[in-house]
């Protein structure tokens, strides 16, 4: 009977767990993908050629990938040290992401002007950008070794 | 701990969220210039003075983006076939604020001068293809330096084009002392200015001695074609019927010069 009533809560923080991670992540998926698209469109006439280069289109969609992956698992084992472990492996995966997609901090990009021969090149230096970005995953990777270093020092006080 | 590490998350929510609207903001905002046709490049106003040659390219640049554009540089280099650089310039603006707007004229100068001294006199009487790089260089916000370039393919058309001096073959006796004899200069005036001033010929025998000697004024106007039969009088006894011929010409390009041979 202790086992049944053991296994529905278990049951129940899986199925709480899982719809968690459900909804989080497609907020994430919204908020990562769908909501850049579509800013974009709306700021950048579709009859203007400054829209996002098609290779940036897909890192934008692999940045959200590793946003709504990690977002998910983190909350599937919500409540592990797993959590912890993938809130710490995002801040790596995210400085990675960045550093490859940023080109280290330069964006270069060259298009052809409608109706003319010429190629226009555009160079930006965005190191700034990047060094902010990598500021925050480094936030975000201290904040997850504290959690795991909370977490285990919490099961070691109720041992 | 748990305020540490509640902290840390805020720190991070907010630092992400200021990081990504600054650059949304900041990427969008020069975007947002050329999109709404604040940047007006005026239409170039060609002049020739003192042997330099001048162009004029007026713009305009109204700031409506989120943040001040400063050190806007904008290069052309100009460039013939073979990469030789026949001339650069830059025009800088220090700072246009937010909401601000410049009015600037970019010059390009090239001097007769500076093509003699380049060895790119070809250009005087052959039309040419020309690159013209342009680039322009601001940084948003002070912050984000952004360049953007292009290559612009333009012809060259050159005041002397197929410049020539033929020399008749046989003299004809004018005086005792002297023989005439008939000569033609022509070239065409492909550039976009007026040439005026003295062309002279000078005569010389393959032993490169002076023979004789003419000059006049000439005026070719932009488009028009110059060609003018003229006489010159030389001794019999130093023309030889080959040798070359100086042509010297001094006015509105500058001096420029040129050899030719005859009778070979």
């Amino acid at each position: 009977m202790a086992d049944e009533g053991n296994l529905k809560s278990v049951l129940k923080k899986i199925m709480s767990n899982v719809t968690k991670a459900a909804l989080k992540g497609f907020i994430m998926f919204l908020l990562t993908y769908l909501l850049p698209t579509l800013v974009v469109e709306a700021m950048v006439p579709s009859s203007s050629p400054f829209g996002i280069p098609s290779e940036y289109t897909t890192l934008l969609y692999v940045f959200s990938a590793i946003v709504v992956f990690f977002t998910v698992v983190t909350e599937l084992f919500s409540g592990t040290i797993l959590q912890h472990a993938f809130c710490v492996g995002r801040a790596i995966v995210l400085i990675v992401y960045f550093v490859y997609a940023l080109n280290g901090g330069i964006f270069v990009s060259a298009f052809q002007i409608p109706g003319q021969q010429q190629v226009l090149r555009i160079f930006a230096n965005l190191r700034a950008f990047l060094a902010l970005l990598i500021f925050i995953n480094l936030l975000g990777f201290a904040k997850g070794m504290l959690q795991a270093i909370n977490f285990l020092s919490g099961r070691a006080d109720l041992k | 701990m748990r305020q540490s590490i509640r902290a840390l998350g805020w720190a991070s929510k907010i630092v992400w969220i200021a990081t990504t609207v600054f650059m949304v903001t900041s990427l969008y905002s020069p975007l947002k210039l050329i999109l709404e046709g604040q940047i007006d490049i005026g239409s170039p106003q060609p002049s020739f003075s003192n042997g330099t040659m001048t162009v004029f390219i007026p713009f305009l640049v109204n700031n409506t983006g989120f943040y001040d554009i400063s050190d806007l540089n904008v290069t052309t280099s100009a460039t013939d076939c073979n990469s030789t650089l026949i001339s650069t310039s830059t025009t800088s603006v220090e700072n246009i604020p937010r909401g601000g707007n410049v009015n600037e004229t970019h010059v390009i100068s090239v001097s007769i001068d500076d093509i003699i001294s380049k060895n790119l006199t070809y250009l005087l009487s052959n039309d040419a293809a020309i690159v013209l790089d342009v680039s322009v260089g601001l940084k948003i916000a002070h912050v984000i330096p952004l360049e953007v370039s292009t290559s612009v393919n333009m012809s060259w058309g050159a005041p002397f084009y197929n410049a020539s001096v033929r020399i008749a073959d046989f003299p004809e006796p004018y005086n005792s002392s002297h023989y005439s004899i008939n000569a033609w200069s022509s070239f065409e005036n492909h550039s976009p200015f007026d040439v005026n001033g003295t062309l002279r010929l000078e005569i010389f025998n393959e032993r490169e001695e002076f023979v004789g000697v003419w000059s006049d004024q000439v005026s070719a106007p932009s488009g028009w074609e110059y060609s003018e039969k003229v006489t010159i009088y030389v001794k019999p006894s130093q023309f030889s019927g080959t040798g070359e011929v100086h042509a010297y010409f001094e006015g509105t390009l500058g001096s420029v010069e040129w050899w030719f041979t005859y009778g070979r």
